[in-house]
């Protein structure tokens, strides 16, 4: 375990070198313009739309972190040799991989909680009330970074059986939109009457990543009183979701040679 | 090319036909979660295919300069259902209702309206799409029913979108009040008409244009005491759009004038 720490903290650090931290400049001048610009174009919802503006941009700003430092995580190391003089040493590939992932989930934790304090303090500062949808904006962060856990796995393997930065990227992103559009795929499946593509829309809907299980950001008030369904069962989805895909990261990167 | 052992520097590992069970299993419990949640969760919001994306078409005849302002890039919201963005999408597409509704229509005859003055032929589908973006966007719907009843007087295009509100938001009873607004209105029982208004006007969520649209019926019937009285509300109230403070001075001073107080 506190092998894993190290390179977790190891990792952190190195984000940070590599100025992660300018991902909350251009956050916090996207918040600036929003709020002069919405102030005078959106009449008397305001408020609503700097909280959508708001949440979208952390959780949007946060997935392309996410996905770019994931993507490079393992590549970087390997092209530059790095990686021998960690695995030389009496660590696992298991410790590396799962100390690498946790390091880079902290970055990213960390500058999300700084934008979702700035965004808030902007939020009150324009008068929004917390008693009435402080909770749904809680809630709404946290099942956020839920799908940032679970889209930064799904990166993380793509890299180890990619090869290939670019290629990981376009598939992780290919699956954050599929993941959000797997609602409209149960749609589509209901109006297809071949079987066989039924059955492959309904497959497809099944083993893709749900989103839209952890949008309690886009879903706002109509989760109002489902909200025990959202913490846990969502939950409970991002946790296995994101094990397994870490589990199978960490089967391509034993056999992967150097 | 070999540079390191496969396990890295220690050989603490799982059996290798054991650690494929791991991820089996994890799948399985994938699928039966999905399932699982699947039967309790409800999708709130219509699918893709009722998305309204083309009401430029309509007025493809049209010059560039006379389509309805906002009403083309209907395509663009697709692209906020993909990253599920819907909320986002929708309040943009908000944006354009307002900039629409607030656009000067240009006409041959050389002459253009007023703010909300126009005809706005594009006003419920502009509105619809929004609302299908995101149908809990209440206020969509109660401006929207507010601008087509009493600014373009097509009442029945707002029972229409009132409709749909009720349809996605059956417990938001509000609705029903301006449905039965509407009613009277069609049915030329004004007295009826104002008294759901005025029960309209008193929520915090109502439309400030709904209570400029009482205000000046009250002027109309020459009741300037409580035309007043909304006006200076609406120019209390901290979330009044800077528009409608500035027709709520301009009114206050006129009223002001007419029950012979200067000031």
């Amino acid at each position: 375990m506190r092998k894993i720490f190290s390179i977790a903290r190891y990792t952190f650090i190195g984000n940070f070198r590599n100025r992660i931290f300018l991902v909350l400049v251009l956050f916090g001048l996207m918040l600036l313009g929003a709020s002069v610009l919405l102030g005078l174009l959106s009449q008397e919802q305001e408020l609503r739309m700097l909280t959508d503006l708001g949440l979208a941009a952390i959780e949007t700003l946060s997935f392309l972190t996410a996905i770019f430092l994931m993507g490079n995580l393992v590549l970087e190391e390997m092209e530059s040799k790095t990686i021998y003089l960690i695995l030389t040493r009496s660590v696992s590939r298991g410790e590396y991989l799962l100390g690498r992932f946790l390091g880079t989930m902290v970055s990213v934790l960390s500058c999300y909680v700084i934008m979702t304090a700035a965004h808030l303090a902007l939020l009150l500062a324009k008068g929004w009330s917390p008693e009435k949808e402080g909770f749904l904006y809680f809630l709404s962060v946290f099942m956020s970074f839920e799908k940032i856990v679970l889209i930064s796995a799904l990166s993380l393997l793509f890299s180890l059986f990619s090869s290939s930065g670019v290629v990981s990227l376009v598939f992780t992103i290919f699956f954050w939109v599929l993941g959000h559009f797997s609602m409209e795929l149960k749609f589509l499946a209901g109006e297809i009457h071949k079987g066989y593509l039924k059955a492959v829309f309904k497959f497809v809907y099944y083993i893709v990543p749900h989103f839209q299980y952890m949008n309690a950001r886009d879903l706002w008030v109509t989760v109002a009183d489902k909200m025990t369904f959202y913490l846990v069962e969502g939950s409970v989805y991002t946790a296995v979701y994101s094990a397994f895909s870490l589990v199978l990261a960490l089967l391509i990167f034993r056999k992967k040679e150097f | 090319m070999s540079g390191i052992s496969k396990d890295g520097g220690t050989a603490r590992h799982f059996p290798s036909g054991a650690l494929y069970l791991v991820p089996a299993a994890l799948l399985a419990l994938i699928l039966f979660i999905s399932v699982k949640i699947e039967s309790s969760f409800v999708f709130p919001f219509p699918p893709f295919n009722k998305l309204i994306f083309n009401i430029a078409d309509e007025f493809s005849a049209l010059t560039s300069y006379d389509r309805p302002l906002g009403s083309e890039g209907g395509y663009r919201d697709l692209g906020g259902v993909l990253i599920g963005m819907r909320r986002l999408t929708a309040d943009i597409a908000w944006i354009s209702v307002l900039q629409y509704y607030g656009s000067h229509e240009h006409h041959e005859e050389g002459h253009s309206h007023d703010f909300a003055g126009g005809e706005y032929p594009a006003l419920k589908k502009m509105i619809l799409r929004v609302t299908r973006l995101d149908p809990s966007f209440q206020y969509a719907y109660l401006y929207g029913a507010g601008a087509l009843t009493f600014g373009t007087d097509r009442p029945e295009e707002a029972m229409e979108l009132l409709r749909e509100g009720i349809f996605y938001n059956p417990t938001y009873w509000r609705f029903r009040l301006y449905v039965g607004a509407i009613l009277y209105k069609k049915q030329g029982q004004f007295g009826n008409m104002i008294a759901l208004l005025e029960d309209a006007i008193r929520y915090p969520d109502c439309p400030t244009m709904v209570k400029s649209i009482l205000a000046n019926i009250y002027k109309e019937k020459g009741d300037y005491a409580r035309a007043l009285k909304i006006w200076l509300e609406v120019l209390d109230n901290k979330s009044s759009d800077n528009w409608y403070k500035i027709q709520a001075e301009k009114q206050i001073g006129e009223l002001g004038k007419k029950l012979g107080n200067s000031d």
